[in-house]
């Protein structure tokens, strides 16, 4: 092979033809990346389009039902997402803005979830009779979805 | 601290039960790859990293593998909902039975309780976040992924 038209690389030193396995792979997410909307993201499993690499191709087709509970896990996830990305990328104005706007409609659903099924932790007062921490059921039983 | 939010991250309703799904599911509990180790590994792995960028990460991602974690825990159990003897000596479930019951047990599908020697932390930060990618690669094949491979006969040989 003519080495003197190839473009100089790390063939050129000592290093073997493996090198480049030494080198993980790692995308950097892009400012202002674009989003799902917070439903679509926590069926996805991710809020940024350009992350969701579904694993072989499966994609999840599940709806999600039209509960309180799940509008509250949706904007939840929302909320990390945006605060997983604010980590690597606190500069960016835009992602922070709407982090926050997430977070204020994230509140407005806890306050609508807390008034009918109880409080979500014990940092929450509520006003319903007696101590409703123990109602059934809990998230991880079958019928967990309250509104189910 | 950490304070308990009484919800799951994402909603678990299994209408059929499938102890033997279960029984594999486990792992992505309390196997070498799973989602006690991904927290664990994560939230101590932070007090040496250096820079506010990955403390605040390593933080936010191992307390979400937390809430993984109750996911999981969530799927076994609702998996393994009124058995009867028959499901439990016939769908392979029986190994994982005699131990555990329908407990839910942070162990292997291959049989080894969780153990800290699947993951590390060195306080050093390349040999840390490494170690992360390679965890991260391993979870992205996820024991119920393998198990559909198993049912279809497309198990691929590694």
């Amino acid at each position: 092979m003519d080495r003197q038209n190839q473009e100089p690389s790390y063939r050129d030193g000592r290093l073997p033809a493996m090198a480049p396995l030494a080198n993980p792979y790692v995308p950097f997410q892009t400012e202002n990346p674009t989003r799902y909307e917070a439903k679509k993201g926590l069926v996805r499993g991710t809020l940024f389009p350009g992350l969701d690499l579904p694993f072989m191709g499966m994609v999840n087709q599940y709806e999600l039902p039209p509960t309180t509970l799940a509008e509250l896990q949706a904007l939840g996830f929302a909320v990390q997402e945006l605060a997983l990305y604010l980590d690597t990328h606190r500069d960016d104005a835009e992602a922070l803005e709407l982090y926050r706007e997430y977070q204020q409609m994230y509140e407005k659903c806890r306050q609508l979830y807390t008034r009918e099924h109880g409080p979500l932790n014990h940092g929450m007062s509520s006003e319903a009779e007696g101590y409703t921490w123990l109602d059934d059921p809990w998230p991880w039983e079958y019928c967990g979805n309250k509104e189910a | 601290m950490f304070i308990y939010d009484k919800k799951l991250q994402y909603p678990i309703k299994i209408a059929n039960t499938n102890p033997r799904l279960a029984a594999i599911i486990i792992s992505q509990y309390g196997g070498p790859d799973g989602e006690l180790g991904a927290s664990l590994r994560y939230l101590s792995q932070r007090y040496s990293m250096p820079f506010d960028e990955l403390k605040g990460l390593l933080t936010d991602i191992g307390t979400e593998e937390l809430g993984h974690l109750e996911m999981i825990g969530a799927i076994v159990h609702q998996l393994t909902r009124n058995l009867n003897d028959s499901q439990i000596k016939e769908a392979g479930f029986a190994p994982y039975f005699v131990d555990h019951t329908i407990g839910v047990y942070p162990t292997a599908a291959s049989g080894s309780p969780w153990n800290a020697a699947s993951m590390a932390v060195k306080g050093d930060p390349m040999a840390d976040l490494v170690e992360d990618l390679a965890a991260d690669a391993a979870s992205h094949f996820s024991p119920h992924q393998k198990f559909q491979k198993i049912e279809t006969g497309t198990l691929p040989v590694f």
